[in-house]
């Protein structure tokens, strides 16, 4: 036998060590199963539309990895969000109830009561260990809520670089949504900079603005030419956040018993700063011209929409090459082996009709049509459901597949293709954040209303602009371009009267 | 020669003398106080309506224990700047005239801090070299009180009548700490 090199030893070691890793992989899949149960991880992503998906057949190639995830997956091509924005999309995700009920409709707002006491978290932990973590403050202060249902509340500031402003309420974790609100949300209010906020403290909130004052979260960096990421509160980079969720998945893969997770990522949400491998990648591409409706609040130039939606789409590819790293790292750590992997966003992003983002009145198919792309234990191919479905439906789904009864007052069916039929439902998505949560829905309320192929949209409330329908066959016209009210009256009489018999039921206050 | 504790104990009761009189440290107290913790509960109230809504009596006392803790802090943190500058220089410069000094520079620098967030929440409008009018004016506005016996006499007034409010702030805040404490042990 020849001399070993100290190169070759130091292959052997690495293959030896290697190896002892891999020996342990399988142990996690056969944790899992040792109950029966499945694992189920929720994983979320901020803002993302469907429609700039190249998984859903957007010409801009965004998302390789979600395609080739999706190749032993269930694809949702017509999966909406309730809400249009994070609040109300994630509380019907967590308690299968639509904004109406919940009233999770304001910004910053919580749910009510009823929708504390059927949430998922809740619903699960008898026999399940659940663990959340949101990016999202409005996300995280419903996890607050929830907390009773939670075994682990994984902190909001984790895996960040730099805070503009301390951030108080992970040192009062008993007493969590209380100290958001007295503290967090309303002692330093984001400073003088913020228009419409009023720090409690004035004192030291113009001397924590002093002493950041030179703080520049959208200076570019080597990596990220507009900036890292940033979610209001902190700055990160995606990639030690998205290692940060794989390392807590491992660890809960490795406990002795289930679990239900839910992992809230901000990308892709605004500011857009993908990283500078996927800056300039895509080429242009025709984008109809929409003009503002009486509905919008904005008035962006069209030329000034397609850059930021280029961007948008720039960084959701830069998101994409993180999801697939994430999901292979758990793959090959044997942590999917018996886990339902549930792919989706709280609501999607316009921009279209003069506006950009999600904080609108509108209910276009661009801030509410979301993916959903599910992995289920043992799946080895592709499955497209076409048939619409919403966020509310995900409560009921998984708790089925928990073997757990769902609350009767769920608003949402079982997911065609898990469990559910393939029918035509009535599905429903609001936006109310002009409206008192509290009070009978009447101020600037929006409504859409998806069946089969058709969308009404309904605006009532709106000061100065009359109560107003408008009418989309969604399979020949996808861009939402020709309102059909006036044209295909059977369809729009039969729809307006099964919407507003609902509203009118589910607008007040019980 | 003494032990570094024994100098450091008569350094202590040194600066402890050099102190302004505890009336005029209430008196100044109170103006910060008042103003602080006045500015607290009026944005507490413009926000309850919206938490009423979704939280229960136990939530709403939670916040407000927060909110006026917070104030406390702050307003005892102010003092406690004016005390410091108080006992540095020479005695005739401030400790002589605390209760006037301190509470026309405390209502002059907390005074432009909120009119600058009233003037650009409400109206956009920026003060212009906010930095230089917010250490200046406070220190012209002193310097002349102290030399007009009419104003002097104005601020002692104002900042007495003040002290009628410390009887409900402190023990305020001293539930509110109780109550932050409660709703985070129990």
């Amino acid at each position: 036998m020849g001399n070993i090199s100290r190169r070759d030893f130091l292959k052997v070691a690495a293959a030896v060590s290697a190896g002892s890793l891999l020996s342990n992989v399988p142990t996690l899949g056969r944790l899992g199963m040792q109950s029966g149960k499945p694992n189920i991880i929720i994983l979320v992503f901020d803002a993302m539309s469907a429609r700039n998906l190249s998984v859903y057949g957007y010409p801009r190639n965004t998302t390789p990895g979600l395609e080739r995830i999706a190749r032993r997956a269930l694809v949702y091509h017509s999966h909406y969000s309730a809400g249009n924005f994070t609040t109300s999309g994630v509380a019907s995700m967590f308690t299968g109830l639509y904004p109406w009920t919940h009233r999770g409709i304001n910004l910053s707002g919580l749910v009510n009561q009823k929708a504390v006491d059927n949430n998922i978290f809740s619903l699960m932990q008898d026999g399940y260990y659940t663990a959340a973590f949101s990016q999202n403050y409005l996300a995280d202060v419903l996890l607050s809520q929830f907390q009773l249902g939670l075994d682990r509340h994984i902190p909001f500031p984790s895996f960040y670089e730099k805070t503009d402003r301390p951030l108080l309420t992970q040192y009062f974790s008993n007493d969590p949504v209380a100290a958001y609100y007295g503290l967090d949300d309303f002692l330093f209010s984001g400073g003088i900079s913020r228009k419409g906020s009023f720090p409690s403290v004035p004192i030291f909130s113009y001397l924590n603005n002093l002493a950041h004052a030179n703080d520049d979260f959208y200076r570019p960096l080597p990596d990220y030419p507009y900036g890292l990421p940033y979610n209001s509160s902190y700055s990160y980079e995606n990639s030690i956040a998205f290692a940060g969720i794989r390392d807590e998945i491992l660890d809960l893969a490795r406990r002795n018993s289930p679990f239900f997770s839910y992992f809230h990522m901000y990308s892709p949400h605004e500011p857009y700063t993908p990283h500078r491998d996927f800056v300039g990648i895509f080429p242009e591409v025709e984008v109809p011209f929409k003009r503002p409706t009486k509905f919008s609040t904005l008035d962006i130039p069209h030329e000034s929409i397609l850059e930021r939606r280029k961007i948008y789409d720039e960084y959701v590819a830069s998101v994409d090459f993180e999801i697939e790293k994430l999901v292979n790292d758990l793959r090959d750590a044997g942590a999917l082996e018996n886990t339902y992997l549930v792919i989706t966003a709280d609501h999607g992003e316009l921009f279209e009709r003069g506006e950009h983002g999600h904080v609108t009145r509108l209910l276009y198919d661009a801030v509410i049509h979301i993916p959903l792309i599910v992995l289920a234990p043992g799946q080895m191919s592709r499955r497209d459901i076409y048939q619409p479905t919403s966020s509310v439906d995900l409560a009921p789904t998984l708790l089925k597949i928990a073997g757990k009864e769902s609350h009767a007052g769920m608003e949402g069916g079982l997911l065609p293709g898990m469990g559910g039929d393939e029918v035509v439902r009535s599905l429903y998505s609001m936006e109310a954040k002009e409206c008192s949560a509290f009070s009978d829905l009447k101020n600037g309320v929006t409504l859409s209303l998806i069946k089969g192929d058709h969308k009404l949209i309904y605006y009532t409330g709106y000061p100065k602009r009359p109560d107003t329908f408008e009418l989309y066959n969604l399979r020949d016209d996808v861009e939402e371009m020709k309102d059909l009210y006036l044209q295909d009256t059977a369809a729009a009489s039969l729809m307006r009267e099964e919407l507003l018999d609902n509203f009118e039921i589910n607008r007040k206050i019980a | 020669m003494h032990t570094p504790i024994i100098s450091f104990i008569i350094w202590y009761f040194e600066m402890i003398k050099r102190l302004p009189p505890f009336s005029d440290i209430l008196s100044v107290y109170a103006v910060i106080a008042t103003m602080l913790f006045a500015w607290s509960i009026l944005l507490f109230i413009w926000y309850l309506p919206s938490w009423l809504h979704f939280m229960g009596v136990g939530d709403l006392i939670g916040i407000f224990s927060y909110v006026m803790a917070s104030s406390f802090i702050e307003s005892l943190s102010v003092l406690f700047f004016l005390l410091l500058f108080s006992i540095i220089p020479p005695q005739k410069y401030f400790r002589n005239h605390f209760a006037v000094y301190g509470a026309s520079v405390a209502f002059c620098a907390i005074g432009l801090l909120m009119l600058r967030l009233i003037l650009f929440n409400f109206f956009t409008i920026s003060i212009p070299y906010f930095r230089q009018v917010l250490v200046f004016a406070p220190i012209a506005v002193s310097l002349l009180s102290v030399v007009v016996p009419p104003l002097r006499h104005a601020w002692l007034w104002f900042s007495d009548r003040l002290v009628v409010f410390l009887y409900i702030l402190i023990p305020l805040s001293v539930f509110s700490l109780f109550v932050i404490l409660a709703r985070n042990i129990i």
